[in-house]
């Protein structure tokens, strides 16, 4: 089905040109093209990882303008253009994207809108570069440029016309596809899209969010340059107000109409964008599209009222908009003194009542009227479901050091002085009451939280101040608390993100489809349907982890943290909201986890599990340690009775 | 006073409450039990608001309170002491007291004399008062739970709920957060408490409730529900 | 003699520079107080601004400009309000960053397109309440709408810090941001604090634009670049600290107006992003605001 489509595109893509005759349209559709790398390169940036960029446009022209100035100032064509342009956007991208995305928040939208008006000025100032104001004029690409390296050589340098252009546009369009589609469903797609469902859980499992947004931001500059080149070779005049904040936000506006995360969406918005402003030059044409877009409204909120009759009146407020805004473009006299109203109104309805946008929306009644096919069963076994390197465990030395750890809220102290010694190949029992401590311990041990004072020694190495995803990779994994998945993944694909440190392939690989990246996405599937078969969850392998009931997501959560390889493995509270039996099964897995040498630390409230699989047991209580011992000792230690009974009641036992 | 009925409610698509009915009368105090993730705290939620039930009904006082918005039911004379206390750190003391008052303060609750509240708040917890202009952030884990339940009887509420109060402190200061409730009780204030420490709120309480993977399990006078055998291995034995 | 000429070309820029970073000073300050509550901005308050200077300077030729200020603060408190019911609170409620990022984006262009219509495209004169001819301090000239500015920006932050120190209502508002949930427990209407907080914003915003634009212009595209400069500065000083954006506004203002002078008109914008880029390098939350401690 996908295979014919993409067949039906390219064979529609080579003969396009000769059904279509008219130089007009064919610009058009190299326009779109050249518009669709850049938002397809923008949904990475939007759609997956969340972040919003203002400074598309810059990047484009950036692109543009490396493209026009080595025209203009070096003679140097199309083809050394390229990798130019692409090179300075990536640098560019870097630029911004390293400071911005240190810190959670709408930054890099605010810088990106900085960089925007800085490029602009800069273009219109650095005239000695750029020409200034003026702009630059180029005349479209030669077949073969020999000028830079054989600049004697009269050879007959012929420059393409049209058709031939247009052909390398669709074939960079073609392109770019074909790349962001491998790079989306490789584990990098996998991690964008996991670091927005969680980012907590994104770190703790050694995929740092840090790393993936700016690289998901660079690689996205990086497509806005490429498509600046051939935007500058494709109008054969750029000038700086070309890419202004208006070009940027219309990339966006492309990528939320079309539909985000998807490959279609990016290309029919961008398609939209660039017939936009004929719309709206033509007032009969927008009056047209108006009623057309009131009609359908009309139609698909009619029926929505007759299904949803609760919800009739909210859906009435879109409907009476679309009818109000047909009745605004019949009173409009002059269309074009309104044009960014529209546009700002087009934008405002969309973030309203199409957040998925058209193909979203699309996509959804499809669904509803073809159920798919069920996805092909994921096979593992059980020689897969360990890591072929066995963890070495070196015999009478304690694995991890928790050295005098003290960690302070304001005035409150959550850990105090609290010593923690855990020996390899144990099973480390933590109790305590609610709020004793243990999982402010979980964050420190993990790096979430870096603590006041004292030291984290972990196989000799001291671990505390360390990001997250840096102590994920030396060996420490964990579950949460509060079930942190990757909700609108797969289960499979959930433990695929935990499979991210046994790639070695890299971005190139992924885009070239080399055999390793393709062996190591096929271990890694293996190795993920081996570990899902671990925990007993083979068969839901492809269902979303946000569908799972309670129980099964904390063994999801268990078999993705043993994706980790780890050494030390943390889990918080595994059997909450457990049933018996489940909890049976739970004390089996972890002890199946323990025999294969991974040493556990288990914060527990059911002290039948504790008890019965711990070799050695600590007691919090308000942030300091009470006892530790084996569980026999500490059961009958009075402190501890104390503690769990409260204040003075510890007699009433 | 308060009165829960049949109610259903969870995050998202996780259902944690299946069937929950309970019944404060006024002037009691009413405890809540169970395992940790057995829901105690979620129906807390949903009774004051922060989560919406999905089915079921809250009344208070007689009128039905469920799907309000916090602040409204809050307008109705309910009061949280909440799960972790949150009081407002970068505010001192004082306005955190003020605050509990603020429906009083600005009308849409009878106003009585809140300057004579904020005094015997003092008076019932004197570290409040040495402290009283110090940010409430950089108060103790003990002291920021007094101003919680300072801050939530500023309401001079109907019905307190109390979810916790004993978390994180240690024993001694766990004896004088249950010292303070049983003060309370004595003043007749209505009160729904949720503890961990089964023993100590059953001690304390009139009547108990059971919570167990979100439905009421059991319930009785606090006194049979402590001697209550199957209670008693669940919850009150535990360290044994 | 020239050298002491060029100290007094320092102290005149010095001087511009105060009063133009005052001003950004103020927007930044319009930023922090909806991020405070909410975690959002308006990327529209350029927009607020302008509209607020020209619904002023309708408004002076009929009143003056000292009963047209309260009509224009009033106008300022409605289109914030405005903003926040039609593009943020939806945003707020389905948590989606990206929404309330375009959609005040979008209502920013709305704006500005109304007010091309309404008012034109050209830059318009706003008439001076004071003498326009400088005073002269030891051969600096600084006019007296420049003293204004200062004052007038400082006066209105202190107002707005006063009021949430000290009423009811201002402590609510301090609470919501806080800590949100437990505001609605105290029963304060939260989502009205956070309609109150843009609001707020967008007064300072319109605040701002009758104060600046009797020194330079008033016209429809004169916000975006406002706008633009408080983010500079509320990234600079940190989005939470009210210390930080009077010192990072001054900090970019001087900046700009040395760049303007010793370097060329055309840069004056450009150390503006590199100040940015530096602090987020370097002191991420600001250089006065404080590391938050995120939870799990």
């Amino acid at each position: 089905m996908k295979r014919i489509a993409v067949l039906a595109g390219i064979a529609a893509a080579l003969v396009f040109p000769f059904v279509v005759t008219s130089p007009y349209y064919l610009h058009l559709v190299v326009v779109i093209a050249i518009f669709s790398i850049v938002t397809l390169g923008l949904d990475i940036v939007f759609g997956y990882t969340g972040e919003v960029s203002l400074g598309h446009a810059a990047l484009f022209g950036v692109g543009a303008y490396t493209a026009g100035v080595l025209a203009f100032q070096f003679e140097i064509g199309f083809w050394l253009a390229i990798p130019a342009a692409i090179v300075v956007a990536l640098a560019f991208g870097a630029l911004l994207a390293l400071p911005a995305l240190r810190v959670t928040g709408p930054y890099l939208a605010m810088v990106t809108l900085a960089f925007g008006t800085i490029v602009a000025i800069l273009i219109n100032e650095m005239t000695f570069l750029t020409n200034g104001p003026l702009g630059i004029s180029l005349q479209k690409p030669m077949f073969v440029d020999l000028r830079t390296w054989l600049p004697f050589l009269e050879l007959s340098r012929p420059r393409m016309r049209d058709i031939a252009f247009y052909y390398v546009v669709a074939a960079s369009f073609g392109l770019v596809l074909l790349v962001v589609n491998r790079l989306l469903a490789s584990r990098y797609g996998r991690a964008f899209e996991a670091l927005r469902d969680s980012p907590i859980a994104s770190d703790c499992m050694g995929v740092s969010v840090y790393r993936h947004k700016v690289l998901a931001f660079v690689m996205s500059a990086g497509f806005a340059g490429f498509a600046g080149v051939l935007f500058a070779y494709s109008e054969q005049y750029i000038a700086p107000n070309n890419f202004s904040f208006e070009l940027s936000i219309q990339f966006l506006l492309a990528v939320t109409m079309g539909g985000r995360k998807s490959r279609v969406g990016p290309v029919l918005g961008a398609a939209i964008v660039v017939y936009l402003p004929n719309l709206l030059a033509d007032i009969d044409q927008f009056r047209a599209v108006a009623g057309g877009v009131a009609a359908i409204a009309v139609l698909a909120g009619g029926w929505r009222m007759l299904r949803v009759p609760e919800e009739r009146l909210r859906t009435a407020v879109p409907v009476v908009l679309c009818i109000g805004f047909f009745v605004f473009s019949l009173m409009l006299q002059k269309i074009t003194d309104y044009k960014l109203t529209v546009f700002g109104l087009m934008i405002l309805f969309m973030v309203y009542y199409l957040p998925e946008g058209i193909w979203g929306f699309v996509k959804a009644g499809l669904a509803r009227l073809m159920p798919s096919p069920p996805a092909a069963v994921a096979r593992g076994d059980d020689a897969h479901v360990w890591s072929a390197t066995a963890p070495v465990v070196a015999e009478g030395r304690a694995l991890l050091e928790v050295q005098t750890i003290t960690m302070q809220f304001g005035g409150l102290k959550a850990l105090d002085s609290v010593q923690l010694t855990v020996m390899p190949g144990t099973i480390h029992g933590l109790i305590g009451p609610n709020g004793s401590g243990k999982s402010t311990m979980m964050n420190v041990l993990t790096g979430i939280y870096t603590p006041t004072s004292g030291a984290v020694v972990f196989e000799g190495h001291e671990i505390q101040g360390r990001t997250p995803s840096d102590i994920a990779g030396t060996g420490i994994a964990r579950t949460f608390q509060n079930v942190q998945l990757f909700g609108e993944l797969s289960l499979l694909e959930n433990i695929m993100v935990g499979l991210n440190h046994v790639y070695r392939g890299t971005v190139g690989d992924v885009a070239l489809a080399t055999p390793r990246a393709r062996r190591e996405e096929q271990a890694a599937r293996l190795r993920a349907a081996s570990l899902l078969r671990f925990v007993g969850l083979e068969a839901l392998a492809h269902e979303e982890a946000r569908n799972l009931p309670y129980g099964k997501q904390r063994l999801l959560e268990i078999a993705r943290a043993l994706a980790l390889d780890p050494k030390l493995l943390l889990l918080d509270e595994p059997a909450a909201g457990l049933t018996a039996p489940d909890i049976r099964e739970l004390i089996d897995i972890i002890r199946k986890i323990r025999d294969h040498g991974i040493t556990l630390i288990l914060i527990e409230h059911h002290m039948d599990v504790v008890m019965t699989l711990s070799d050695t047991v600590t007691v919090l209580d308000f942030g300091q340690k009470i006892a530790e011992g084996v569980p026999a000792a500490v059961q009958a230690d009075p402190k501890v009775i104390a503690a769990y009974l409260g204040g003075s009641h510890a007699e009433a036992a | 006073m308060l009165k829960v009925e049949n109610l259903v409610a969870g995050y998202g698509k996780v259902q944690v409450l299946q069937d929950v009915s309970l019944e404060v009368p006024q002037g009691s105090l009413v405890t809540l039990i169970g395992s940790n993730g057995a829901g105690k705290t979620t129906t807390l939620r949903a009774v004051c608001g922060m989560i919406a039930a999905q089915s079921g009904r809250i009344m208070l006082d007689g009128a039905e309170i469920t799907g309000l918005a916090p602040h409204q039911i809050t307008r109705r004379g309910l009061a949280h002491s909440p799960e972790g206390r949150r009081v407002f750190p970068t505010l001192p003391v004082a306005d955190n007291l003020l605050l509990g008052a603020f429906t009083r303060v600005t009308g849409s609750r009878p106003k009585g004399d809140v300057a004579r509240d904020l005094d015997r708040m003092y008076a019932m917890f004197p570290r409040l008062a040495e402290r009283r202009a110090q940010l409430a952030g950089t108060l103790s884990g003990g002291e920021q739970q007094m101003l919680a339940m300072a801050r939530a009887l500023m309401l001079a509420p109907l019905v307190l709920l109390l979810d916790e109060p004993s978390m994180g402190l240690a024993p001694r200061l766990v004896e004088e957060v249950f010292s303070i409730i049983a003060r309370l009780k004595a003043e007749r204030v209505t009160m729904l408490l949720v503890e961990q420490f089964a023993a100590a709120a059953l001690d304390v309480a009139d009547f108990g409730y059971v919570l167990e993977n979100g439905r009421v399990t059991a319930s009785g006078p606090a006194a049979a529900l402590k001697n209550d055998p199957a209670v008693r291995a669940a919850y009150l034995g535990t360290a044994h | 003699m020239t050298s002491e000429y060029s100290m007094q070309v320092l102290a005149q820029l010095l001087v511009s520079g105060i009063a133009v970073g005052m001003i950004y000073g103020v927007i930044a300050f319009g930023y922090q107080l909806t991020f405070a509550t909410s975690k959002t901005l308006n990327f529209g308050q350029g927009e607020a601004l302008m509209l607020g200077s020209l619904v002023g300077l309708s408004v002076v030729t009929i009143t003056g400009y000292w009963i047209m200020l309260p009509i224009v603060l009033a106008f300022g408190m409605i289109q914030g309000a405005v903003v926040e019911r039609l593009g943020v609170r939806q945003a707020i409620k389905t948590k989606s960053e990206a929404g309330w990022i375009m959609a005040t984006i979008a209502l920013g262009i709305i704006f500005k397109n109304l007010a091309e219509n309404i008012w034109g495209r050209d830059a318009l004169k706003f008439p001076s309440p004071l003498p326009e001819a400088p005073l002269s301090f030891m051969g600096v000239n600084v006019l007296p709408m420049e003293v204004v500015i200062v004052f007038g920006a400082l006066a209105m932050m202190l107002l707005v810090e006063v009021f949430n120190r000290r009423s009811i209502y201002g402590k609510a508002v301090v609470a919501t941001a806080n800590d949100r949930d437990a505001a609605g427990l105290m029963g304060i209407n939260t989502s009205l604090v956070i309609t109150f907080s843009y609001a707020l914003s967008s007064m300072t915003a319109a605040f701002a634009g009758v104060l600046v634009a009797p020194v330079t212009l008033t016209g429809a595209s004169m916000g975006g670049a406002l706008g633009l400069k408080a983010f500079a500065v509320a990234i600079i000083g940190g989005l939470s600290s009210g210390m930080g954006v009077v010192v990072g506004g001054l900090i970019l203002g001087i900046t700009e107006t040395l760049t303007g002078y010793y370097l060329s008109t055309g840069y004056k914008d450009v150390p503006g992003l590199v100040l940015l880029l530096l602090v987020l390098s370097l002191k991420p939350s600001g250089l006065f605001g404080s590391a938050t401690i995120k939870k799990v």
